[in-house]
């Protein structure tokens, strides 16, 4: 647990930007801003109402507002956002609430899952798994597929494709948009909640 | 007793009112206003106007202060703006500058 020397009371409201380069504790009343490079603490009862930057953020109160933690956001049993959270790794205990969506670097969780794993076949089964494809591809030739379709930067289509009507490879292309979009929440929660499953 | 503490390393902009005590190691700008105490150790800044029960200045507070009982100004302690207190302490190695309104 993060220990602060800096905290504001529960009396306390503060209307405007609170930057910080040490722990916070924050159990007040917040309109405005939140920046530091250090952890921050929004306490049971506190309520933030506005954009909340820090290293590591834990929420035992209530934010309504984004919140971006750069190594983690934690939201607590007591702990209620209403808004978007970008994070690496985001906690949310039994009771905790979040209300908006959450952003997280897909490339480090599959980098972590896939370290668990070890060798290609996981990987390609972690791809699978972010495609929202159901069950992981254990067929190494259905693995090399799914490595190779989710990308949205390379949109190149194989040579089957051209013959095709535009307009058709086009809507298929934004339909491949759309999955890729979901991934990400796919595979943090996946990364989150089933570490072990091999 | 609760009370908070704003350390060294932090900076509010904006204003900050409650009823519990306040003590300021970092910088405050805008306005301060609490029921109780504010306590600005050395090293501590506000560039506010501050209203209080009581101030002790060991540090810097630029702006207008107005308190329902003490203000006192400790050596060391710095204070630019005018002043509306019941009761005024200013130490020996203190520096002041504004009028009083008693």
């Amino acid at each position: 647990m993060v220990t602060a020397r800096t905290r504001i009371d529960a009396s306390h409201r503060i209307e405007g930007t609170l930057e910080a380069g040490e722990p916070v504790s924050f159990g007040g009343h917040l309109v405005g801003e939140v920046i530091s490079d250090a952890p921050f603490v929004v306490e049971v009862d506190a309520i933030v109402e506005g954009e909340i930057h820090a290293t590591e953020v834990v929420i035992l109160g209530t934010v309504v507002g984004t919140v971006e933690g750069i190594e983690s956001v934690t939201v607590g049993a007591t702990g209620q956002v209403a808004g978007d959270i970008k994070t690496r790794a985001l906690h949310l205990h039994a009771g905790g609430r979040v209300q908006g969506q959450v952003e997280s670097a897909v490339s480090v969780a599959r980098r972590q899952a896939n370290r668990g794993r070890g060798a290609s076949r996981s990987s390609s089964a972690a791809r699978g798994a972010a495609a929202h494809r159901g069950r992981p591809v254990t067929a190494p030739k259905a693995a090399t597929q799914a490595q190779d379709s989710p990308p949205v930067s390379k949109p190149k289509r194989s040579s089957k494709s051209k013959g095709k009507a535009k307009s058709s490879s086009k809507r298929s292309r934004t339909a491949r948009n759309e999955e890729v979009e979901l991934s990400p929440e796919v595979v943090e929660l996946d990364s989150l909640n089933e570490p072990a499953k091999s | 007793m609760a009370e908070t503490i704003i350390g060294s390393n932090i900076s509010i902009d904006g204003e900050i009112s409650g009823s519990d005590s306040v003590t300021v190691l970092g910088t405050v700008r805008g306005r301060l206003s609490v029921k109780d105490q504010v306590t600005i150790p050395q090293g501590g800044r506000i560039e506010a106007d501050v209203e209080a029960a009581s101030v002790e200045i060991s540090g810097v507070i630029e702006g207008n202060v107005a308190v329902s009982d003490k203000i006192e100004i400790k050596s060391g302690g710095l204070l630019v703006g005018d002043v509306k207190a019941a009761r005024v302490l200013i130490a020996d190695g203190a520096t002041f500058k504004g009028n009083i309104n008693q």
